[in-house]
């Protein structure tokens, strides 16, 4: 199934060529994949500390994706 | 005394007068840091029923403990006054140089009461005071005033004022200091204005003593070390400053659009950070001493985007890009920028004159408020209704008279409070309420209104530092808003800034306690806070404020928030969701020991050991 990845801030730099500029870009994920097995694909340091939404909403690392679903992932810097 | 001077310096304006007060040092321990001992003076000495724009009003720039150390951001102040604009106390934080400078200028705080029969600055040169006329500086906005005061007094001088907003008493008017600073919330500019005072000049070299140097270096050293490594990696508020942030509350549905009638932004690409970061940026920039260097300096070239845009300055942050953007339909970057110049030369707030026009669009667009009442046509997106907006409400001229009392008092004038988005009629920053229950409710309870800066629950809520939890969720968020209305109220205290301190000086992994904060104060100030006792030390200070409500006649009826939030997201990741305050206001009085009218009860005042104030 076909999920995208959503590279926010200074993540944007661990797409692929040609994403980087709006970050957003798709990948296969055999069915029944979660969270964790999308994250454990990317290049993010694992000393690293990052925020991600499914479809913008909060989610767990265990939460099995679908089809189409949009995982947003950003380092946790804080701001306001 | 170490960490403080013990010395405010008090300013009568009306009878042109100015003394010392010292303080002692249990004083300080008791009202801790920049918000206890303001308070301390507000309750004492002044009705909190009074007129905010009249003299009796006080006027406080006061520091905190960490002003002017080595502490990672111990650069800040805060202006604290009854608020003109919510009737409520305003403490508004700003950066800079000039806090530090304020700092060193030999005293702790600052208060000024009365009117000054003419305009005045005040100067005050390592304890050397002065107040001199500002008749010909009356008129001038902040960078012509800046530079007039320094061609006076030497360019090692540093400058907070206001512009023609302050001076024309504009409800939303903002301190300027250092040029693109802000303590911009809650009208403090207006106090100011009221009081005839232009501007405060400050310089000095006198540092309080820090009880234990070596372990307050240790402390810095450690926290430095931490932030340094997440630089070298690349951190966002190093690269883009806030202005990252868009990119992340439009994912989650929860960036202001149209007036809050929408959580997400079509055109979020083109006011984000990247875009801000290549064709705007210059340089990074930093208040005094910060290793993270969020501010940005900025240039909107007149070649490329056209000469009614154009200027040079700081910014725009998030907060202004959520508040002269999206709220108000601008996917215009060079115009937000431009938006951002002029409240800062004019002397407003960005977030709150944001959210006023973005009420009047929709005023317009409902047909509620016609061209002729405006004097143009507003439709949502309208970048050039924005910046004339901004210019007229500095000069109170036209409509802008009405933009310049807020959105509460312009659209109740036409009949529809519902469509102005505030709690305490201040303008709501730049997060949705109905995606962070959190926020909602530090909203509706805080002692100045809707401020992110009043315990800013995004940061575990949305953004995930240290733990990431579920925005939508009700439950846990009584005891999480309180605990970071503490929190913030130490940060604002010991003179630090949020954006460092909540991530490497407080332990987001362990409940956000003020692990580090604690250490600092100690090791500056020579007392024996635990991390609990400094926060009971904030809680104690927050219902002092509280009881200042109280006695201006605040109560539970005030704790609401704009009607907005009970009408369900129309669209988006949060479709469908509203804010129901019922469902944790009620817990919110129990945790912070209140009474079911939201009145801190005798028992929980004791216990704070402030029953005398009662
Ligand atoms: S983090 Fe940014 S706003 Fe805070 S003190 Fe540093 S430069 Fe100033």
């Amino acid at each position: 199934m076909q999920v995208w990845i959503r590279l926010l801030a200074t993540y944007r730099r661990y797409a692929p060529a040609g994403y980087e500029a709006e970050g957003i870009y798709p990948v296969q994920a055999a069915p029944g994949a979660r969270v964790a097995d999308l994250l454990a694909a990317l290049p993010i340091p694992p000393t690293d500390s990052f925020t991600f939404f499914v479809n913008g909403r909060h989610a767990e690392r265990d939460q099995v994706l679908h089809e189409g679903d949009v995982v947003s992932i950003f380092p946790a810097a804080g701001g306001g | 005394m170490n960490g403080w001077h013990g010395r405010m310096l008090r300013v009568d304006l009306t009878q042109g007068s100015f003394r010392e007060e010292v303080f002692t040092e249990e004083v300080a321990r008791k009202y801790f840091g920049a918000r206890g001992l303001a308070i301390r003076v507000l309750l004492g000495e002044m009705n909190p029923k009074a007129d905010p724009l009249s003299p009796e009003n006080r006027l406080i720039l006061a520091t905190g403990p960490l002003t002017s150390t080595p502490a990672p951001t111990g650069n800040r102040y805060l202006a604290i006054a009854k608020s003109p604009l919510t009737g409520a106390l305003a403490y508004s934080n700003s950066g800079g140089v000039f806090p530090t400078m304020l700092k060193r200028s030999g005293y702790d705080l600052v208060v000024v009461e009365g009117r000054a029969e003419k305009p005045v600055y005040l100067w005050v040169d390592e304890r050397r005071v002065e107040l001199r006329d500002a008749t010909r500086l009356w008129g001038r906005n902040t960078h012509e005033t800046e530079d007039a005061i320094k061609a006076e007094l030497g360019d090692d001088v540093t400058v907070a004022c206001i512009g023609p907003a302050g001076e024309n008493l504009a409800l939303i008017a903002a301190i300027i200091n250092d040029k693109h600073r802000a303590a911009a919330r809650s009208g403090v500019g207006a106090v100011m204005g009221s009081k005839n005072l232009k501007a405060v000049a400050v310089r000095g070299d006198l540092k309080p003593t820090l009880y234990d140097e070596a372990a307050f270096r240790s402390v810095v050293r450690e926290a430095n070390t931490r932030l340094a490594a997440d630089i070298k990696k690349g951190h966002s508020m190093r690269i883009y400053g806030t202005s990252y942030v868009p990119d992340v509350t439009n994912a989650a549905g929860v960036f202001p659009t149209f007036n809050f009638q929408l959580g997400q932004f079509e055109g979020t690409s083109r006011i984000n950070g990247p875009t801000l970061r290549e064709h705007f940026l210059i340089r990074h920039s930093a208040c005094y001493g910060c290793p993270l260097a969020c501010a940005r300096q900025t240039e909107v070239k007149a070649e490329i985007w056209g000469e009614k845009y154009a200027g040079r300055g700081e910014g725009p942050e998030y907060e202004t890009i959520g508040s002269l953007g999206s709220a108000c339909g601008i996917d215009n970057m060079a115009a937000i920028t431009k938006a951002n110049y002029l409240c800062n030369e004019l002397g407003l707030d960005t977030i709150s004159i944001g959210v006023t026009i973005a009420c009047a669009m929709e005023m317009f667009e409902k047909g509620i408020l016609t061209e002729q009442e405006i004097g143009r046509p507003l439709p949502f997106g309208d970048a050039d209704g924005l910046l004339e907006l901004i210019r007229q409400a500095a000069y109170r001229q036209g409509f802008g008279d009405l933009v310049a009392q807020g959105s509460w008092r312009l659209a109740s004038r036409y009949g529809h409070p519902e469509l102005s988005v505030t709690a305490k009629k201040q303008e709501f920053p730049a997060y949705d309420a109905r995606g962070l229950k959190g926020m909602g409710l530090l909203y509706a309870t805080s002692n100045k209104g809707a401020s992110h800066m009043a315990g800013d629950t995004a940061y575990t809520e949305l953004f995930g530092v240290g733990k990431k939890i579920d925005g939508l969720a009700y439950e846990g968020k009584a005891q999480l808003t309180k605990h970071f209305q503490d929190l913030f109220t130490l940060i604002d205290s010991a003179g630090l800034c949020v954006f460092v301190t909540v991530r490497y000086l407080a332990d987001p992994v362990n409940g956000y306690a003020p692990a580090q904060i604690t250490d600092l104060i100690n090791h500056a100030t020579g007392a024996d806070y635990t991390s609990e006792s400094l926060l009971q030390a904030a809680e104690r200070v927050y219902n002092l404020e509280r009881l200042f409500l109280v006695k201006a006649g605040f109560s539970r009826a005030d704790d609401t928030l704009a009607p907005r939030m009970a009408e369900p997201m129309p669209e988006g990741p949060i479709k469908g969701e509203t804010f129901d305050l019922s469902r944790l206001l009620d817990e919110y009085y129990v945790v912070r020991g209140w009474d079911a009218n939201g009145i801190p009860t005798r028992a929980r005042l004791e216990e704070l050991g402030i029953a005398e104030w009662a």
